[in-house]
């Protein structure tokens, strides 16, 4: 069965890595627009929605916000539009500041294109996308071993399993390796990740706030 | 090229993003230090052009001492193992919880076999000393185990207090995955 076409957008400030970016992808990917600065993504965004964005969480322009301030700028197109953060950055406030401003995953600009494709498609279809760095992120700012949430809807922590999901894909996991180690489908594996996407997005757990602004402070 | 941009972006986010612990204080910040001198030396080591580049992923932090120092130790180890012997990519996981500190190593080469723990590496320590014998000495357990899709995972678990009782022999199997254990020797 072959790939349908998906429609993209490549936010990112570094015209060679742009260009880099659309040489790798897979031939189903369609870059329909670039920007390299806020308020132009913001422009070219609305002018003609893509399916899915590459946002860095970095760049120029704007107040100042980046990447998380292009997001909250493109609210109204949330439903056709899905945003996925690729940066060199690894800065936690940067990566949590961006999933709370919508972004459907995050992953590093060492991904391969195969990779990258790979994500673009999941994000299209509703799924969450996480890298290793984000795993740990959210495994640290969760509590890795606070005790989990016994219901599946407490947004303020982990359940026992998205824990192990979380701790697997930090390890480097991928999410077939996750399925099969955890002998669970692909699936499940996913809607744990949407799952932990969801609270990451949602809480209001006071350490998600604080921690992020204690990182800048020491 | 690579290398020299991971260098200076790493530099600069240390700067940037606080990593500006003081020395000796932080054992994520050491476990970075290995991390980015392992990416640096194996290309010399190996005679390669292409960069290395090992996803380093740290949840928790602690102060330095002995025993995480064999820890970081047979880390440093595990690594250049996975970067010599495997294939990326490679990543590095490191937990730290109250009762114990772990670190991951895997790869994605053709997995484990016995005969590794008689490589005799340029140092001429092997892995059976340089890995095991490190953590055992200190109270800690390795594991190795071939993943399911193809490739190593090294387990190095590194108890926060030492354990005392000399009567424990061996480390917990993974599971029916796992191809060997290591065993802490008799007193």
């Amino acid at each position: 069965m072959t790939q349908e076409p998906i429609s993209i957008a490549i936010i990112d400030d570094h015209d060679m890595f742009r260009a880099g970016v659309k040489a790798s992808l897979a031939p189903w990917v369609n870059v329909i627009a670039e920007a390299g600065d806020v308020d132009s993504a913001v422009a070219v965004l609305h002018e003609n929605p893509p399916s899915v964005v590459l946002l860095d969480v970095h760049m120029p322009g704007g107040a100042g916000g980046g990447g998380a301030e292009v997001l909250t700028k493109c609210q109204d197109i949330a439903g056709q539009t899905r945003f996925l953060a690729l940066s060199v950055s690894d800065a936690a406030e940067d990566v949590v500041a961006v999933i709370r401003a919508g972004a459907r995953g995050y992953v590093t600009k060492n991904i391969s294109g195969e990779q990258l494709s790979d994500a673009i498609k999941r994000v299209d279809s509703g799924d969450a996308v996480f890298s290793p760095r984000l795993a740990g992120f959210v495994l640290d700012a969760f509590g890795a071993q606070s005790a989990p949430a016994t219901h599946d809807d407490e947004l303020d922590r982990l359940s026992a399993r998205e824990q192990e999901v979380m701790r697997l894909i930090a390890r480097g996991y991928t999410y077939r390796e996750v399925a099969s180690e955890l002998f669970i489908s692909i699936k499940t594996v996913e809607t744990h990740v949407s799952a932990v996407l969801r609270k990451l997005q949602l809480s209001s757990r006071h350490e998600l706030t604080k921690w992020a602004a204690d990182r800048r402070l020491l | 090229m690579t290398r020299l941009a991971r260098n200076q972006e790493r530099e600069l986010r240390a700067w940037l993003y606080n990593d500006r612990s003081a020395a000796g204080t932080s054992l994520a910040d050491e476990a970075r230090s290995v991390v980015a001198n392992v990416e640096n030396t194996m290309i010399h080591a190996l005679g390669t052009q292409e960069s290395i580049s090992i996803d380093l992923v740290v949840v928790g932090d602690a102060v330095p001492n002995e025993d995480t120092e064999a820890l970081m130790g047979a880390m440093n180890e595990a690594l250049k193992n996975a970067v010599r012997h495997g294939k990326p990519p490679v990543s590095a996981y490191l937990e730290v919880r109250d009762d114990l500190i772990e670190v991951f190593v895997s790869d994605r080469g053709d997995g484990f076999d016995l005969s590794m723990l008689e490589d005799v590496g340029p140092d001429r320590f092997g892995v059976r000393e340089s890995i095991i014998g490190r953590m055992e000495r200190r109270g800690g357990t390795v594991t190795f185990r071939n993943m399911a899709i193809g490739g190593t995972e090294v387990k190095l678990s590194m108890p926060r207090k030492v354990d005392q009782n000399p009567q424990r022999t061996h480390a917990p199997d993974e599971h029916s995955g796992s191809t060997k254990s290591s065993s802490r020797k008799k007193q």
